[in-house]
């Protein structure tokens, strides 16, 4: 266990190492995407930890994105409040939203859950969209810039800025997967009445489960407005919270490596595929039909069996497999 | 308080419209729910697939209406058919968790969504009103057609499924497979046919939904999915796996939004739908008419 999670820290090490001399040395547009994949896989880890290691559904996990992206963003076009104060109390506000949902909603089950979960996510979609006093409305409205004194706040600093929550997000989970707790939302996601049985607390665990999704999504839509630089209410839509979902199936569900690699390759093939947008639609679909027809472990659950590695992907194949939901 | 009241006649009838077509793509899912006990989240596209096929053929090749329809309710089917055969009976024999085959349907709901965008560009898909745009005054009172068309279209396939579940051999084979399917297996019934059957039977319902709203509202390609959310709210304010229920929970979010719309504004509607359906999830998960009309034995089917 010890020395797996030596080789795992210095592998971590390793990448963030690369990603901090990247800048030094490649165009821009590869900059962007990394930045992309990273923003992405924010909520990915997210949405994972609450379907993917406790068994939960969420299909509207785009409302915390959206919270995510709108809170900073009208607390600096209405109060002049700053980022750096305006992220946390987003975490926060999405936090407050997620508790109080979660007496409602983790009380379901399945397909009540999957309709729940989704109608929260179009409910915050909608309020982005028709009450424009308090968001801009439809029409969306342009993300000021961040300024901080002596520093300067250039493409590299957001680079930097993503790519450091990305590392630390993808840190804590990985350590939280690995303690008591992740451990207990794994019982959960197996057997309900028998991880009740042996006296964990199902209602806190799903909770806890559920607030750190809002949080990493919240996150992740912060740092979505930052990048962006202008925010639309359809950019929040359905489709959102199931592209996200699509990527953690992708990757391979109840893996903390699946579901930044699944963020990873759905949001690079659409560039690699196609050029036209109309098209993303059509691709992303065809993926996920593909990966539920014929590796349903996604990729991380598949890839070691098929070439029989040791270390890391053993690891990864004893956490998915029993792709349990 | 006079104009309240003479405003509240056709109010009644868009949202008795607007009701049974929530209700009826409720029971098109609830016609799977049934056999398979698996949500469609396909559903609604297999209503849009309805809509392209319909629109296809009148704007692009010229057809009548009375021969589009037939065709696009056919595609509706053939869309379930292939949705069961390529991805949901697959995935079942795989023993994989009861979540993937329905996000295997919703993949294929999505291909069907991304190829009717390309083919249409995202554009809507316009289709004529089917008995004219004057509307039928009754009293006084003027009354849209298609809204009319919908309801007694409802009434009708409602009590068709019903006389199919209840009064046949076929609908007691269908009501047994959903509601155990080793013991149907062992009946000798034969469960695949029984699930395939279903997804056609939803498939069809749920076509004909789409193209009798597609007058309504300008249909695009990514829109099936919003029909299809409504009919599963539907369904769950309802009652799960209650035909009936689904078209009560239909009608009662129906009316809701229309009154809204017709007495505070259009623009918070779709909200209040989602509001209604976090208040039943709260109060009455298992929906509001679970038991309407539905013997003891077939509430257990869970």
């Amino acid at each position: 266990m010890w020395r797996n999670r030596k080789r795992d820290l210095m592998i971590i090490c390793g990448v963030a190492l690369i990603g901090a001399l990247l800048p030094l040395g490649v165009a821009d547009f590869f900059r962007y995407l990394v930045v992309l994949v990273s923003i992405y896989g924010i909520a990915a880890l997210g949405l994972n930890i609450f379907m993917g290691y406790c068994g939960q559904i969420n299909m509207g996990s785009a409302g915390f994105f959206c919270i995510g992206a709108y809170v900073p963003t009208m607390l600096q076009v209405k109060y002049e409040l700053h980022y750096l104060i305006g992220f946390p109390l987003a975490i926060l506000f999405s936090l407050l939203v997620a508790w109080l949902l979660s007496y409602p909603l983790l009380r379901l089950k399945g397909h009540a859950m999957a309709i729940g979960t989704l109608s929260f996510g179009m409910a915050v979609y909608l309020i982005a969209e028709r009450f424009p006093e308090l968001t801009g409305g439809a029409d969306g409205i342009t993300v000021p810039a961040m300024t901080i004194p002596g520093v300067e706040v250039g493409d590299k600093f957001y680079y930097y800025l993503i790519l450091a929550c990305f590392l630390f997000s993808y840190l804590g989970c990985y350590f939280l997967m690995d303690s008591r707790i992740g451990r207990a939302l794994k019982a959960i996601r197996d057997d309900e009445d028998a991880a009740l049985a042996l006296g964990i607390n199902i209602d806190q665990y799903k909770r806890f489960a559920w607030l750190v999704n809002s949080a990493l999504m919240s996150v992740a839509g912060s740092l979505f407005a930052q990048q962006a630089g202008f925010l639309s209410p359809s950019t929040f839509a359905l489709w959102t919270s199931i592209s996200v979902l699509v990527m953690i199936c992708v990757g391979g569900l109840g893996t903390n490596l699946g579901s930044v690699l699944g963020a990873a390759i759905m949001t690079l093939l659409p560039y690699i595929l196609v050029s036209i947008q109309e098209y993303i639609m059509l691709t992303q679909g065809i993926i996920l039909f593909c990966v539920l027809r014929f590796m349903p472990d996604g990729i991380v659950g598949t890839l070691p069996k098929l070439i029989r590695r040791n270390g890391r992907s053993k690891q990864a194949v004893a956490g998915s497999g029993e792709v349990a939901l | 308080m006079d104009s309240y009241l003479s405003d509240l006649v056709p109010i009644i009838i868009v949202g008795l419209s607007l009701g049974s077509l929530f209700g009826l793509v409720g029971l098109a899912y609830t016609v799977i729910i049934n056999a398979t006990q698996l949500v469609n989240f396909g559903q609604g596209d297999f209503a849009m697939v309805g809509v392209a096929v319909c629109w296809a053929l009148i704007a692009k090749l010229g057809l009548p209406l009375w021969v589009a329809f037939p065709l696009a309710v056919v595609a509706g089917g053939a869309m379930g058919f292939i949705t069961n055969a390529i991805i949901v009976t697959p995935l079942l024999k795989k023993d994989v968790h009861p979540f993937y085959p329905i996000l295997g349907t919703m993949s294929v709901g999505t291909i069907a969504a991304g190829a009717v965008g390309i083919f249409t560009g995202f554009y809507w898909m316009p289709i004529e009103h089917f008995l004219g745009n004057e509307p039928l005054k009754v009293g006084g009172i003027p009354m849209d057609t298609q809204g009319l068309l919908i309801i007694g279209t409802t009434v009708a396939i409602v009590t068709a499924y019903w006389y199919l579940l209840h009064k046949t051999r076929l609908g007691l084979a269908l009501r047994a497979t959903g509601f155990n399917r080793e013991v149907s297996l062992l009946a000798g019934i034969q469960v695949g046919k029984m699930a395939s059957l279903s997804f056609v039977i939803s498939g069809i319902i749920a076509a004909i939904a789409g193209v009798l709203c597609a007058p309504f509202s300008a249909f695009t390609a990514t829109d099936g999915m919003i029909l299809g959310i409504n009919g599963f709210i539907a369904l769950i304010v309802g009652g799960w796996g209650n035909p009936y229920a689904a078209l009560l929970g239909g009608v009662l979010v129906g009316m809701i939004r229309a009154l809204i719309v017709g007495y505070i504004s259009s623009a918070h509607a779709e909200l209040a739908t989602f509001l209604v359906l976090m208040v039943v999830l709260t109060i009455k998960p298992q929906g509001l008419f679970a038991g309407f009309m539905m013997p003891k034995t077939m509430n257990s089917a869970r």
